[in-house]
């Protein structure tokens, strides 16, 4: 499971990667390995079932004074 | 891969209706009668004029910036930081929005269609078209729109007309038992699940669409079809179903095809909305995905939305597996701080880009009209 | 890849840089030497010195490709009457005063229709070699290139790709000449232009253009050639070669230039504004730009009427939809979705199941390559044995391996229905793209069941309305819809009703025709008179 997680991941890098370098400019792969580093990093995060909180409960706790005050 | 698209009016035209009809023929009869028993269809139809009214609105804006869209507006309006900290956060709602369609998908699948297989896979192959999908570009995804909507048309008709011989119309008596504030509540819902999010639409509106545009067919009348749809499929699924059945299904207009039998020769039809279930969302959900991209690209001064198109579709799938801890969280969640979250995003924010907008051009006509006056 | 590449195309023009001469000598004996010498003494050019005129005093050299030539006419109209047929007639003195054998020759002596006079070296050995007979003289640094063309060639027969049941029954054959007068035989319009121009370093493959100025798109002729100009190759053995060079996309299963053998075809393609490729030695002729829908018409479909036409291209889609995804959806209901099947069927169908030791999907892999392996051995045997295979296998091999219990009988049915739907194409290029796809959707089938031939149907739909061929909108007129186009897509409209050509690929000249319905005067019906169309 974690070789074909990893292996897939890095397939999937080298394949746009290489798409982009040839495409575009340098920058932008610069830009591109920035962020598919970080969504690998959260991907694995989720695969060694990290507690990664929903972010849908930030939000909640946003709206929480705004719809308490709605309600009554 | 030239990103300056042109879709035309035909093509804009149906992408908003699927992105209205989207989610909700599945998830709308539930909500709606959750919220306002077997009044809810009632307020599905008064969606329809709240909506064309903001749709109208939304127009007005964008007719200010013609050659801008909604992100570029963002910039020339609020400035170029807070512009583009609105522009990352349009992303954020975008994102949070396609991972829990995505979510919705899976968990449909699963449940119904597909038992054994994790929910991860299902994402992951639903993503990988999205991406296919984008990857070529917008004028694909709405050709692709013209050739599939025939069929997906086809297909709703077909369970609505199969649906009309179990049809029970005690199941709607008496109408407005509760009075008008329950089906204001589900008219409320229904708003925000399908027509407050179609501000995401004004990333495509006016910049990427052949003018000469007659409002009411570009806009208006793909809008009200798609909810005419909606209304159709939660009153029948009322009809048919009772309403306690309905609103304790997740997904009770499946539940519908699955009851259909027309002189035994055609059963188990429910594959049949599944499939237009699916091609409706594939649609929602990439144009969602596509604005999310698009506000990302422009929060980071990106050249091309293609450059984090995989990545962020990582990031999608990744969401969509933990948006929702459980269905308890899930459907607390859409039932309040889901209104508030796209009331911000689809009311407030395009409120206050009118106001300041106006605001702005009133300075800057008052301040030429001082200096033709020095002159 | 890149100094492969690079390295090659050093070492050949290296090569032809060696040595070359680029005019004729003055000396008759020079030129033959070295034309000679260059050929590498090959045995299929004969070289023939000869002395003309009434003391013999011309010296002549006459070189020609055995085989290439038509015999009788060099020795009637060059031989006899440069060696017999001059000396026996006297000149007289205001005819014969010429500054040059040359002039007399060219303006007196040479009774040919299509000649010409050539100076360039590399021009002789072209003409040479195509075909034509070069006269060279003595103390002239020109030559006469004479057309003496004429060799073995198949003759125009009937289609062997395409055949129909009504309409006409001529092919196109493998000499270019042939082919453009069988389009002119069809179109007789001063504005049907045919453009020729050889291709390949080394094969000089004369590929022509064919095209109606002023209904043709010029944006589009003018892609067409850019892009055979671009084309730098060593050699065009056939259409295809030049297929595979222009086309739009080389990743894609779907063939975005039309390809047939039937000269009606090809006319009606360029009535409606495209443009045909006709290669010398090939019978098929490519026709840019090519939509999705083309594959699906038939040149019998205008032919027949257009009620019936109507049913059989509907069959057509049907059969695309049948032979993509049958074997699929087979694998998808007996793995996922038992639920689906209604009962009674599903009890025989597990019942036939039960002896088969394999899943669904190896039992359909299975069928499927074998009834690939049969068709492609089918196609290659010799004509004698292949009717001997095709019995082995729908016979022996289908009816033993499900007694064998190696498959079930209901995958035979499946396979069989998918074989035969891919056939109904009326394009075999399209089929090959079609038997591809199945096996990818048979994978999707296996793993995600019919939630997987969903999304695969959408991601072939989205690649299919990211092509374009030559510009122009793979699927155009279904995605970007245009609604006078959809005369021609499902529906074939009567003769009447097709008045307009396609849109997309023509621009300018739309209007094809203005005949009304044909109204008899004994049924007149006044509600449903057409009013005439305007021309614009």
């Amino acid at each position: 499971m974690w070789l074909l997680l990893s292996l897939s991941l890095i397939t999937i890098a080298i394949i746009n990667g290489k798409h982009i370098y040839k495409t575009y400019e340098k920058k932008d792969l610069v830009v591109f390995s920035l962020v598919y580093f970080l969504s690998t990093i959260f991907a694995i995060a989720l695969f060694l079932e990290l507690p990664i909180p929903s972010p849908l409960k930030g939000i909640t706790f946003i709206y929480q004074p705004l719809l308490q005050l709605l309600s009554m | 891969m030239n990103n300056q698209v042109k879709l035309n009016q035909r093509q804009f035209g149906l992408l908003v209706m699927l992105f209205v009809i989207g989610t909700s023929i599945l998830l709308t009869p539930s909500s709606a009668t959750g919220a306002a028993k077997h009044d809810g269809w009632i307020g599905v139809i008064l969606v329809l004029p709240i909506g064309l009214l903001y749709l109208w609105c939304l127009n007005r804006i964008s007719s200010k910036y013609p050659d801008c869209n909604l992100l570029e507006i963002n910039e020339e309006v609020f400035g170029k930081w807070l512009g583009r900290f609105l522009s990352f956060s349009i992303g954020f709602f975008g994102m949070i929005t396609s991972a829990t369609v995505l979510y919705i998908i899976g968990d449909f699948m699963a449940m119904n269609i597909l038992h054994s297989t994790p929910t991860v896979y299902i994402n992951m192959l639903f993503m990988a078209v999205i991406i296919t999908g984008l990857f070529y570009g917008l004028e694909t995804i709405a050709r692709t729109a013209e050739i599939f909507v025939p069929w997906i048309l086809v297909l709703l008709v077909f369970i609505i007309l199969a649906s009309l011989p179990n049809i029970n119309l005690h199941h709607v008596r008496p109408i407005l038992e509760e009075g008008i504030t329950p089906v204001l509540s589900a008219t409320l819902f229904e708003l925000s699940n399908s027509t407050l999010t179609l501000f995401i639409l004004l990333i495509i509106y006016p910049k990427l669409v052949n003018k000469n545009s007659k409002l009411s067919k570009t806009l208006f009348r793909p809008y009200a079809i798609g909810i005419f749809f909606t209304t159709c499929i939660t009153f029948i699924t009322i009809t048919v179903l009772g309403d306690t059945l309905t609103s304790i299904q997740s997904v009770p207009t499946y539940m519908l095809a699955k009851n259909i039998q027309l002189e035994g020769m055609i059963e188990r039809v429910e594959v049949v909305l599944a499939i237009s279930w699916i091609l409706t969302v594939f649609f929602k959900l990439s144009l969602y995905f596509y604005g999310t991209l698009q506000a990302f690209t422009h929060a980071f001064h990106i050249t091309n939305y293609r450059l984090i198109l995989v990545p962020m579709a990582i990031v999608c799938i990744c969401l969509s597996l933990i948006v929702y801890p459980n269905v308890l969280f899930a459907s607390e969640w859409d039932s309040t701080t889901w209104i508030a979250f796209s009331v911000t995003f689809g009311g407030v924010y395009p409120l206050l880009l009118w106001i300041v907008s106006t605001i702005r051009t009133r300075l800057s006509w008052s301040k030429s009209e001082e200096t033709t006056n020095d002159k | 890849m890149f100094k492969w590449k690079k390295l090659f195309q050093k070492k050949e023009h290296s090569e032809q840089g060696k040595e070359s001469v680029p005019y004729l000598y003055n000396a008759l004996q020079k030129n033959m030497d070295y034309i000679k010498q260059t050929l590498g003494g090959s045995t299929d050019v004969v070289f023939r010195n000869f002395h003309a005129g009434e003391d013999g005093s011309i010296k002549l050299g006459l070189i020609f490709t055995d085989g290439l030539v038509k015999d009788d006419f060099i020795h009637d109209y060059i031989l006899k009457t440069l060696m017999s047929e001059i000396r026996e007639t006297t000149f007289k003195h205001s005819v014969t005063k010429h500054n040059s054998n040359f002039d007399l020759l060219r303006k007196y002596a040479l009774t040919n229709a299509e000649m010409e006079v050539i100076e360039e070296m590399d021009k002789v050995f072209n003409h040479l070699l195509s075909g034509k007979t070069i006269l060279l003289l003595d103390d002239c640094s020109k030559a006469f290139s004479i057309d003496s063309r004429g060799w073995e060639a198949r003759k125009v027969e009937e289609p062997s790709s395409q055949a129909v049941v009504r309409g006409p029954k001529e092919g196109f054959t493998e000499t270019l000449r042939t082919n453009t007068a069988l389009l002119r035989r069809r179109i007789k319009d001063p504005n049907l232009w045919i453009k020729s121009k050889p291709i390949g370093t080394k094969t000089q493959t004369d590929v022509a253009v064919a095209y109606m100025n002023g209904i043709a798109s010029d944006e589009i002729v003018k892609e067409v050639y850019k892009r055979l100009n671009k084309i730098d190759v060593d050699s065009i053995l056939d259409s295809g070669y030049i297929e595979e060079l222009i086309q739009d996309e080389t990743y894609s299963p779907f063939p975005t230039v039309y390809n047939t053998e039937r000269p009606d075809s090809i006319a009606a393609g360029l009535l409606e504004g495209r443009i045909a490729i006709i290669v010398d030695g090939s019978p098929f002729v490519l026709l840019v730009p090519a939509l999705f829908i083309q594959f699906f018409q038939s040149a019998e479909d205008y032919y027949q009427r257009a009620d019936f036409a109507t049913l059989v291209r509907i069959i057509r889609y049907l059969s695309f939809f049948l032979a993509l995804l049958t074997p699929s959806a087979y694998i998808a209901l007996t793995t996922y979705h038992q639920e689906m099947i209604p009962t009674s069927l599903l009890i025989s169908l597990s019942s036939q199941r039960e002896g088969v030791p394999f899943p669904a999907f190896v039992e359909a892999l299975i069928m499927e390559l074998t009834f690939e392996i049969l068709r492609e051995a089918g196609v290659r045997l010799p004509k004698a044995v292949g009717s001997a295979i095709s019995i082995v296998g729908a016979l022996v091999l289908g009816q033993a391996a499900v007694e064998a219990g190696l498959v079930s009988s209901a995958m035979v049915i499946v396979v069989s229905l998918t074989a035969i739907s891919s056939f109904v194409s009326p394009s075999f290029n399209f089929a090959i793209s079609i038997r591809m796809l199945r096996f990818g959707f048979m994978v999707l089938a296996a793993t995600f069941g019919l939630y997987g031939i969903l999304l695969g149907v959408i991601a072939m739909v989205l690649h299919l309305t990211s092509l374009r061929s030559f510009g122009v909108p793979y699927m155009s007129p279904m995605a970007p819809y245009v609604k006078s186009d959809q005369k021609d897509v499902i529906l074939r409209f009567p003769r009447w009703g097709l008045f307009s050509r396609p849109r997309l690929i023509n621009q300018t000249n739309i209007i094809r025709e203005d005949t009304s319905k044909p109204e008899p005067t004994s049924t007149k019906r006044k509600f449903f008179k057409r009013k005439g169309r305007k021309k614009k």
